[in-house]
Order: C-alpha cells, then sequence, then structure tokens
C-alpha cells in the first residue's frame, strides 16, 4: 500500500466515523479538518433530503436529520450521484420506527418515485403485437424505472396530500405501483386483484399460470394488460 | 492539448431554476456548463432537458466525482458513462477537479484534498491519462479550494499543476474564488499562483463567491455573488490569458437568471478592461 493510499484509507475512516482528529499531525492547520469532517456528512444528509423529501417532511427537519446521520454513520455511498444515495433507507428507517409503518413506506414511494425520475424511458410494447408469442408460458418482468410497492398503510395517500392537508396514517394494505408516464413519475393504487396478478407477472411467474391462480375473468385481466402494456410496464424475462 | 477557443466566451451553469430559460433558447451567452453526474442518467427528465439545451448552447461537462486524486486509480465504470454522455452530447470539453472523492468504491461527495507530493504527481498525471485514454479526449484539470495543507506536500499547488500540464497534455480550468479561498486559508498572496500557473493551458475560468467558516476559513460554498477580491482577482487573471471560456458559477441561494447575466456582463467588461494598455 502507497503512502497516499494509506493517507486516503485514514481519511475517509475518519470521514465515516465524523472525526479527522487522527490526521491532525499530518497538516499543517489542523482547523480545515473540521471542514472536511462536516461537509462530507452534510453532502450524504443533503443527499437524503433531496431524495426522500416527503419523508423528510412527514417527519420534520430535525428528527429526519437525526435519523439520516444515523444512517450516513454507517451507510457510506458508492455512487458517483447522491441522486443514488439511500436505496436501503427505507429498510433503515423500518428497523428503527417499528410503530411507525408509514414512515418506511413514505420513504420506499420516495424513492421508487426518484428511481423512475431518470430511468430509461419507456417505450410501448411492441413485442407484444408479435405474433406467435406464447402466453400461457410468457415470463415478464417490470421495466427499469417501474415498480410495485406492498404497503400496509396509506402512506401513498400522505405522500399525496404533503404539505396541503396532512392526514393520519390508518391500515390500508395493498399494491402502489410507480412507473414513468413520459417524463413524469407516477403511482396509484391498485385494487386487489390488478396488484395480485401484476406481482406475481412481475415475479417471473408464468402468465397463464399467475392468471388462473388470480381468479379474475379473461376480461378483467384483458383490461389489466392492455394498461400495463401501453405504459411499457413489463416486458419478456430472458 | 484543447486549442483555445478563438475568442472568449461567456456561459453559466445550468441549474434547475433556469432550465425553462436555457430550453427556450433566448438565454444570451456562449456555452452552458452542466454537471456531468446529473445528466448520466439512462432517460427521463434529465437527458430531456440536456438534449433541448444542446440544441440551443454548446455544452461544457464539469464533474465531481471523477477523483482524479485517488490513489488506486479511477472507476471504470463512471468513465465509461461519462465517455457515453460526452460522445451524446459532443460538449467543448470535459473538466473535473484536483481533488479525491473517496478510495474502494466509496463517495464522500466532497473534493478531498491531495498532498503536492511527487508521489501523488505520479499518482493524478496516470488517473488524467487514464481519463483522456477512456474518455477519447484531453480534459481540463481545476484548482481546487483547500482548507488543508500537508506536512508532506513538496511542491507549490501551481508547480503540481504546471508538472500535470506537462506530464499529460491536460488543460486547465482556473477557478479564480478558488486561488483566493486558497490564498486566504493558507496566508498566502494569490498572486503567487498568478505567478506560477502555466497559462497557455488555461482554457476556461471560474468566477464564484466564497462563505466565511469558522476558524478564519473562506468555504467555496458558490452561493453569494462574486466578491470584489474576486473581481479583481479576475482583472489580473485577464491580463495573463487569451481568449477563454469564463463561467459565472452558482450551486445554492440561485438568484434570478438576470443577476447571473449582469455578473457575465461584468465579467466581459473585465476583459475589456484588460486589454487596455
Amino acid at each position: 500500500m502507497t503512502g497516499l493510499a494509506a493517507l486516503q484509507r485514514q481519511f475517509q475512516a475518519g470521514l465515516m466515523a465524523g472525526n479527522l482528529a487522527g490526521l491532525a499531525d499530518a497538516v499543517v492547520r489542523p482547523a480545515g479538518l473540521a471542514v472536511h469532517t462536516h461537509a462530507a456528512r452534510a453532502m450524504l444528509v443533503e443527499g437524503l433530503a433531496d431524495n426522500f423529501a416527503k419523508t423528510l417532511h412527514w417527519l420534520g427537519g430535525d428528527a429526519f436529520t437525526m435519523l439520516a446521520l444515523d444512517y450516513a454513520a454507517i451507510s457510506p455511498s458508492s455512487s458517483w450521484t447522491l441522486a443514488d444515495y439511500g436505496e436501503d433507507f427505507p429498510a433503515f428507517l423500518h428497523r428503527h420506527l417499528p410503530d411507525d409503518r408509514e414512515v418506511p413506506e413514505l420513504a420506499a414511494l420516495d424513492w421508487a418515485l426518484r428511481t423512475a425520475f431518470g430511468a430509461a424511458d419507456p417505450a410501448p410494447a411492441l413485442w407484444a403485437e408479435a405474433g406467435g408469442l406464447d402466453w400461457e408460458g410468457l415470463r415478464l418482468r417490470l421495466v427499469p424505472g417501474a415498480c410495485l410497492l406492498a404497503f400496509a398503510t396509506n402512506a401513498d395517500a400522505i405522500w399525496a396530500a404533503i404539505p396541503d392537508h396532512p392526514i393520519a396514517p390508518a391500515p390500508a394494505p395493498g399494491w402502489v405501483l410507480v412507473w414513468r408516464d413520459g417524463p413524469d413519475p407516477r403511482f396509484r393504487r391498485l385494487d386487489e386483484g390488478e396488484g395480485g396478478l401484476l406481482s406475481a407477472v412481475a415475479a417471473g411467474q408464468a402468465f397463464g399460470a399467475a392468471c388462473d391462480a388470480s381468479g379474475a375473468s379473461a376480461r378483467q385481466i384483458g383490461g389489466w394488460l392492455q394498461i400495463w402494456l401501453s405504459a411499457g410496464l413489463l416486458v419478456p424475462r430472458g | 492539448m484543447i486549442p483555445p477557443p478563438q475568442r472568449s466566451l461567456y456561459g453559466l451553469g445550468l441549474r434547475r431554476p433556469h432550465h425553462a430559460d436555457f430550453l427556450a433558447g433566448d438565454v444570451p451567452v456562449d456555452f452552458v456548463e452542466v454537471i456531468s453526474e446529473n445528466f448520466m442518467v439512462d432517460g427521463g427528465r434529465p437527458a430531456a432537458v440536456l438534449a433541448g439545451v444542446r440544441q440551443h448552447h454548446d455544452v461544457i461537462l464539469h464533474g465531481v466525482s471523477m477523483s482524479l486524486g485517488t490513489a488506486t486509480g479511477l472507476d471504470t465504470a463512471y468513465l465509461a458513462r461519462l465517455r457515453q454522455l460526452a460522445d451524446t452530447v459532443q460538449p467543448l470539453w470535459v473538466s473535473d477537479h484536483l481533488a479525491w472523492t473517496g478510495i474502494d468504491g466509496v463517495n464522500s461527495h466532497d473534493l478531498l484534498p491531495i498532498p503536492y507530493s511527487e508521489e501523488a504527481l505520479a499518482v493524478v498525471a496516470r488517473n488524467i491519462d487514464q481519463a483522456q485514454a477512456a474518455l477519447g479526449r484531453p480534459i481540463l484539470v481545476e484548482n481546487p479550494s483547500t482548507y488543508l495543507e500537508f506536512h508532506s506536500s513538496t511542491l507549490a499547488e501551481w508547480e503540481f499543476l504546471t508538472a500535470l500540464v506537462q506530464r499529460t497534455g491536460c488543460g486547465l480550468l482556473l477557478d479564480v474564488n478558488n486561488i483566493h479561498v486558497s490564498a486566504h486559508n493558507h496566508g498566502r498572496d494569490p498572486l503567487d499562483w498568478l505567478d506560477g500557473l502555466p497559462w497557455h493551458a488555461v482554457r476556461q475560468l471560474h468566477l464564484a463567491g466564497p462563505s466565511q467558516g469558522q476558524d478564519g476559513l473562506l468555504i467555496d460554498t458558490h452561493d453569494t455573488p462574486v466578491p470584489g477580491r474576486v473581481w479583481a482577482l479576475y482583472e489580473e487573471v485577464r491580463r495573463r490569458t487569451g481568449p477563454v471560456a469564463v463561467m459565472i458559477e452558482r450551486d445554492d441561494d440561485i438568484p434570478p437568471l438576470a443577476d447571473l447575466l449582469a455578473e457575465l456582463d461584468r465579467a466581459r467588461l473585465g476583459e475589456a478592461e484588460a486589454a487596455r494598455p
């Protein structure tokens, strides 16, 4: 290991620990170390605040910042952009706020919308128009930027109501679909039948078997499929 | 090395509050500088905005995560993605900082200082070579704002930059505010930088405003108008440069576009002032 690499690893470890005092002897004016101690942590917290804006609003600035600092202390960024930072922040919130189920779900929705924002542009599902498709055995997946969130609460309604009309959290189990409509990320709550079938299909279950298991009518399934395909939500696996 | 522009160019950074103005195509600038990483995406609004802006303006790709100072080399996936963006945008040039942001796959998202040592010089020169080869074009390297000096430094910053230019053929993006900040923080005369820099390699200037930090340190925050001391230093700089690209760099507390254009007009006047005998 070179001297520079050793210095940088020590510096980085100090940033993660929030304390660069170990480098005081290496620098001319140690006061400057605090600038980086503060900046590196602040950048991560600001990144989380940007990526989880509605969660921040729901929790309030002080509570959010405390949680974000705890998260940043154990979760370094590995991406070239802060827009990618916080993928497992919803899971972190779930562990730290086990009695506030709406909070990690709000964060999951924030994250899904953020991910959809820069995902590849959705394209019409031209593949579905090809003749000879074996729909029975077809296995599909959601396109990048689309996702299906399993919610236990009305976090989607809370998200939509922030900041104008705050509503109380309440149990509301179901599926919330996130996707991109042109340049705009969108979400909507699915009814039990559509959510269940889309979940099974997106998980890779053969289309025919998933339809059979859903108990939905052919007319219902045809309607849902038309919506999914026109939104470019699904593509064949493999 | 990137050839100098035929005449000086004046531009602004692309920031979200001004997207609509730049998309309309009637902002009186010669170029728009964008933060590369914000547009290294698969699609969506960022890609559409950049494509729309590019229809009206030349673009400069300015990065913050290349980490040219990392001892263990650059992230090849990052370089490949930046190359993809550069091939699409066909920028005037690509730039990043004389700094490191992380090592071993971690990114602090802070521009961290390097010791100006022979070992670091070899590392940064090797990394610039790697970047230029991967990107298929020479790059500009920006002098940083620094808050630390290492005992292990054996070169002045301007000597380090001069050696990088000689070894790699890179050009320089000279941030005038960064000279102001670093000189203040280390008790040096900013004219030391101006006397020692390789002016033939300077292709772009950044102008920005710092903030007062703790312990008497100036912090490079880009959240204030360009202050008088930076304008004065800019005039000194313009006496030493030929045609370059000049940009007002504002990243926070973003004012109305008209305010930034007024600062850009002042930068144009600075060129004229410097040209007087």
